[in-house]
């Protein structure tokens, strides 16, 4: 699903005591591509995720999904929170399998299917009957991947979704992350403040600076992805990463 | 959160749990010798202070007449009738008004208004309308404890993270789902706390409602026990009122671990 955003404003508040905090956004995730915004806090990432989620709506402007307007939340727009927020008395399959039972429109047989298949997906077969509070916090984010997933979404939102785990778990979360777009190639938006997470997984890294936020920098990779542990260190990688960190600092 | 036996600020610690057994059982035994010790010691008259053995004989008399299994049967109707009466109407609402802005402006103002008529005061016009039947007594504890429902299962909706909602509408889910499938069950083990603690308020209710007109029933007892200055049938009910609540405190205790494992 294509994304389209077009001079997009939010301002919180009315009159003279609102605050802008999205200021002429502009830009558009190709159908499939995988695309990160970076900021300092205060520099609205979340509330721009929380706009193509559909939870909050424009002060002015668009955002097109495949040319339509959206009007709000709905499962073609899967998002993962950077606390998981799984339903903590479902078990690890019943969360995953939550999305589709309130749907309606999946058979009884699909959703035991999708659930396994997803569940196996993430590496949690093995696990499907603990509770959410009972896991490590990789696990729960991977189950809350996994439910995102298995309502089948065309894009997939992502709000800081590692932040919250210690750094061996997050290396290898990412790892987990982009082999897994790499099978699904749905169209992706990661919200984080770590610019080589955002350098690893996406094709395109905005860089937002705050009050009003706004989109100072662009970037376009091309790495060979084959091995993260190698191109962390790259110099290629490594100069991306000061011209990043360089464009947030100014 | 809702993980009330976790998170619980506690400056000491008890190290076994037959140490902490101990201690429960000297709460409740340090008074009972207390008792033994000044009535035995006829520091206070017996027709103020009766012995242990007069009450447990009193009591023993009255279970033995069936008048302490017919009092303790009206009073408990009288309570579950009017104490779920105020948790069908209460929940819901609570839930409700928790979950959704424009209820809550609706009915926040009024119940937090009326929870502050006390109940009893209510009395005389209930008499006026219902009779002097059972209705009267069932509608007295069930005023007294509907707007406590409302207000505290409101604030345990409060709890639930916005992100567990907003996870739910971006898989799909409707308000209406929202409510019944995701509010409703995070907010579950609260809401039975909550039950828990008002039915403490409709017990104490029903001593007041069996006041105004009642044949049978532990309050009605200890009043007419005052009426003849028996002492020891007085300490009696009071014994069997404070069983009886404490058994009930349990039993919610065990609805909670039963139902909401998750979160005990």
């Amino acid at each position: 699903m294509d994304i389209d955003v077009h001079s997009l404003y939010k301002i919180f508040g009315h009159g003279p005591h609102g605050r802008t905090v999205l200021k002429n956004i502009n830009f558009r995730v190709p159908s499939g591509h995988f695309t990160a915004f970076v900021g300092p806090s205060g520099s609205g990432k979340s509330t721009l995720l929380r706009l193509l989620a559909g939870l909050e709506h424009p002060s002015s402007g668009r955002i097109l999904m495949d040319g339509k307007p959206i009007t709000g939340p709905g499962p073609d727009r899967g998002l993962v929170f950077q606390n998981y927020s799984l339903y903590p008395w479902l078990n690890l399959a019943q969360n995953v399998a939550f999305g589709m039972e309130i749907q309606g429109c999946f058979s009884r047989r699909d959703i035991q299917e999708r659930t396994a298949y997803f569940l196996d997906v993430v590496g949690l077969a093995d696990w499907h009957k603990l509770l959410p509070r009972e896991c490590s916090g990789g696990m729960q984010q991977r189950v809350a991947i996994a439910r995102a997933l298995a309502v089948d979404p065309q894009v997939l939102l992502l709000d800081e979704p590692f932040g919250a785990l210690d750094l061996h778990i997050r290396n290898s979360m990412q790892d987990f992350l982009y082999r897994l777009w790499q099978r699904t190639r749905l169209t992706a938006v990661l919200i984080t403040h770590d610019l080589e997470e955002a350098l690893l997984l996406a094709q395109q890294v905005h860089v937002l600076a705050p009050n009003p936020g706004c989109i100072t920098h662009t970037l376009t990779t091309n790495f060979n992805r084959s091995d993260f542990s190698k191109l962390r260190f790259s110099d290629t990688f490594l100069q991306q990463r000061q011209i990043l960190a360089q464009a947030m600092g100014s | 959160m809702p993980h009330m036996t976790q998170n619980r600020l506690s400056l000491n610690s008890i190290q076994s749990s037959a140490y902490g057994l101990g201690l429960q059982g000297l709460s409740l035994l340090l008074p009972l010798v207390l008792w033994f010790v000044v009535s035995h010691a006829q520091v206070v008259d017996t027709a103020f202070l009766p012995s242990p053995t007069q009450v447990l004989s009193s009591l023993w008399s009255m279970a033995r007449s069936g008048i302490l299994f017919a009092d303790v049967f009206a009073s408990l109707q009288r309570v579950l009738l009017g104490f779920l009466l105020a948790a069908v109407v209460g929940v819901p609402l609570g839930i409700l008004m928790g979950s959704f802005a424009t209820i809550r402006a609706l009915l926040e103002p009024l119940s937090g208004f009326l929870r502050y008529m006390p109940a009893a005061a209510f009395t005389p016009l209930l008499i006026i309308y219902l009779g002097i039947d059972e209705a009267p007594k069932v509608a007295l504890i069930a005023i007294g404890t509907v707007f406590f429902n409302m207000l505290m299962v409101m604030d345990s909706v409060r709890f639930v993270p916005g992100e567990l909602i907003e996870t739910t509408l971006t898989l799909g889910g409707s308000k209406r789902q929202v409510v019944t499938q995701v509010i409703t069950p995070y907010a579950l083990p609260n809401i039975i706390d909550t039950l828990r603690i008002n039915m403490a308020t409709s017990w104490n209710l029903v001593v007041v409602a069996e006041l105004l007109a009642a044949e049978v029933g532990l309050g009605k007892r200890i009043q007419m026990a005052q009426r003849f200055f028996r002492t020891d049938q007085i300490f009696a009910d009071l014994l069997v009122l404070g069983l009886i609540g404490f058994a009930i405190d349990l039993a919610f205790r065990l609805l909670l671990r039963l139902t909401c494992r998750w979160a005990v």
